[in-house]
């Protein structure tokens, strides 16, 4: 009986074809209420050819009335070389007054970015980006970004806000 | 056939269950119209008490004549077994018409019918008509009361399938348009001593007659093997025959054959028929008492398979018409050899012809085979399992759209709330795409279980059952105790 085998591949294949997709919940701003506030980079890996470019975003995750901002990434300079840093968008949300945006790369490994209200009584809460970074890659290989302790986030009143997590990021040369 | 062909498991009807227990010992009658005179007896009438009939042969319209005549014969014989009439033989009809200018198949008016009734000293007539149209055959016979010249009852069978099974409906249709309830007969021939028979070569019907002339020397020589009878030979019957200006082959009427057994000084003459309707035989064999010239038994056979599996049947048949029971290794024979292995291959076209179709459309197969009620549940189940399964199909491709879009939205939000809200609802979709995933590999099984048992069913399907409507099934019948119809379902246990 011909139609046998045809039937058979038929039913085999109406019974296999419905895979589950595989979603990885992997948001790297996706965290714990006990990891909050926190700042992390965002994509928590990039991925880019060597020589090529890899832009990375600096996240503070759920700040309440966060008045500035003190990043100090570090780095192998010998792997990544900073091309560019720009201010994010998160500051910007104030309606009181415009941020100002410093940044210092040593060129030797270590980036402080610095972002801040001029005066008291000025500052935003929730999630947002403060910083761009753009690295350009050396050599192949995955090159670690840290926080350092040096680190830190200020209200708008100049009092420190307690940071629960500081997420490290990667940058994959291939 | 001695066994009880039918249990009746189950009575929906529209009164509580009643048992109803069929009385064998006498022949009821179910009411009737109005205009036909019911025939009853409480107990085996003896012949001059019953009334005489004739039956005319049938209008042909569309079958090969043999068929027709074969079929019209086992009405006549089951019409003389029923032991409620008393059976006219055909072949003095033959000669009133012939006498009168007439053919049988020629005559079919009432008045016709009435006159040869007349003629014939006959008080009843059955004629009627066989046609096909296309793959239905449609019977129809009428009961004209010769002193009337009305006819008083008419019944109607319709029936598609291979012309084989209309010779049950035949048998149906004996008792039926008799106005008598069909029960399973026993003669009343003395089982015991011996008796002395001369057997009359069969009449072929639809076979030739040297098959013919070959089964009956074979149903000869296992009469004489029963030892109940002591056989005329052969030779001696065809001498007193060529005396009396008979030939063999001619001589196959109840006058001839009581004439030439009473010159024999035989108790009982044996006679009958072999008739072919498509692949399906017919034996039709009458044992008639020389001195009173009356039907003492008759016994019939319906047959699938090659001519020379009949052999078996015909042994059989021939015990059974001495009242005895076939020896075990005849019965043997018949279950392992010749009809059982030769129906499976001559079933295997029509085998193939239903697993073709059921192998399209579940249950069609099993429509052609008749056997509506498994077509019916193979076409439901697989209908809903389909349905089942199509929605399962649906609910899964929406399910799986979905979480991968909020998943989407999850990646791309900056915002905890959102990125827990999203994730919930792709999280969800997710889950639900896996229970229509689960839901898809049972219905999916399911269908296709019942897409085997509906294939495999329609290949296994017995053309024989077809042929004898042993069916589960379902059907409407007029219960007379409880003057009220009732739904049946029947199986056949044998």
């Amino acid at each position: 009986m011909r139609w046998i085998k045809p039937l058979c591949t038929a039913l085999a294949l109406l019974l296999t074809a419905c895979e589950i997709p595989n979603l990885l919940f992997d948001n790297v701003l996706d965290v714990e209420d006990s990891d909050v506030p926190g700042i992390t980079f965002n994509p928590g890996v990039a991925e880019t050819t060597v020589g090529g470019t890899a832009s990375v975003k600096i996240y503070v995750m759920e700040v309440d009335n966060l008045g500035g901002v003190h990043a100090q990434v570090q780095f192998d300079y010998t792997r990544l070389t900073v091309t560019s840093v720009a201010a994010g968008t998160f500051l910007g949300g104030s309606t009181v007054s415009a941020p100002i945006f410093i940044y210092e790369n040593d060129g030797a490994g270590t980036l402080d970015i610095n972002t801040f209200y001029m005066g008291a009584g000025n500052g935003v809460s929730g999630t947002g980006d403060i910083a761009t970074i753009v690295f350009t890659t050396n050599t192949a290989g995955q090159t670690y970004l840290n926080f350092t302790e040096q680190t830190e986030m200020v209200d708008a009143d100049d009092n420190p806000i307690t940071i629960k997590s500081k997420a490290r990021g990667m940058v994959v040369a291939k | 056939m001695s066994q009880i062909k039918h249990i009746i498991l189950f009575i929906f009807a529209l009164t509580c269950l009643s048992a109803q227990v069929a009385d064998t010992a006498a022949v009821s009658v179910p009411p009737q119209d109005d205009v036909a005179a019911p025939l009853t007896m409480a107990a085996p009438l003896s012949p001059d008490a019953m009334p005489t009939v004739a039956v005319l042969d049938f209008e042909n319209n569309g079958l090969p004549v043999y068929e027709v005549e074969s079929l019209v014969e086992r009405l006549r014989s089951t019409v003389s077994s029923t032991g409620v009439v008393r059976l006219l033989d055909r072949k003095i009809l033959e000669k009133i018409l012939e006498e009168q200018g007439l053919q049988q198949s020629g005559c079919t008016t009432d008045e016709c019918a009435a006159e040869v009734g007349q003629l014939l000293g006959a008080q009843y007539m059955i004629g009627g008509a066989i046609g096909k149209l296309g793959d239905t055959y449609t019977v129809e016979a009428r009961w004209v009361s010769v002193s009337t010249g009305a006819t008083e009852r008419t019944e109607t069978i319709t029936y598609e399938g291979p012309v084989g099974g209309l010779v049950s409906k035949m048998e149906d249709l004996g008792w039926q348009i008799i106005g008598a309830q069909r029960v399973e007969l026993e003669t009343v021939v003395a089982d015991t001593g011996t008796i002395t028979v001369a057997i009359l070569d069969f009449e072929p019907r639809g076979i030739n007659a040297l098959e013919a002339q070959t089964l009956t020397d074979r149903f000869a020589t296992e009469i004489n093997s029963t030892g109940r009878a002591v056989l005329v030979d052969r030779r001696q019957m065809t001498e007193v025959m060529q005396e009396q200006g008979y030939e063999q082959a001619g001589c196959t009427s109840e006058e001839c054959a009581a004439e030439v057994g009473a010159l024999l000084g035989v108790e009982f003459m044996i006679n009958g028929a072999i008739g072919k309707l498509g692949d399906t035989y017919t034996i039709d064999v009458k044992m008639f008492n020389v001195q009173t010239g009356t039907a003492e038994r008759t016994k019939n056979v319906t047959y699938t398979g090659p001519v020379d599996g009949m052999i078996t049947e015909i042994e059989i048949l021939a015990w059974l018409m001495m009242g005895l029971e076939p020896p075990d290794y005849l019965v043997e024979k018949q279950d392992k050899s010749g009809e059982r292995l030769t129906d499976v291959l001559a079933n295997f076209l029509l085998n193939y012809k239903a697993t073709v179709r059921s192998a399209l459309v579940p249950g069609w197969g099993q429509l052609y085979y008749k056997d509506n009620t498994m077509a019916g549940m193979l076409m439901g189940g697989g209908a809903l399992m389909g349905f089942m399964l199509y929605n399962a199909r649906n609910n899964y491709k929406s399910s799986k759209a979905k979480a991968i879009e909020f998943h989407g939205l999850y990646m791309d939000a900056t915002k905890l709330v959102d990125l827990r809200s999203y994730k919930a609802t792709s999280k969800d979709h997710l889950s639900d795409t896996k229970r229509a995933n689960n839901k898809i590999k049972i219905y999916g099984t399911l269908l296709g279980l019942t897409y085997a048992t509906n294939v495999f069913h329609a290949y296994m399907l017995d053309k024989s059952q077809l042929a004898s409507g042993n069916f589960p099934r379902f059907e409407l019948a007029f219960n007379p105790e409880l003057n009220a119809p009732q739904l049946r379902l029947s199986i056949a246990l044998d």
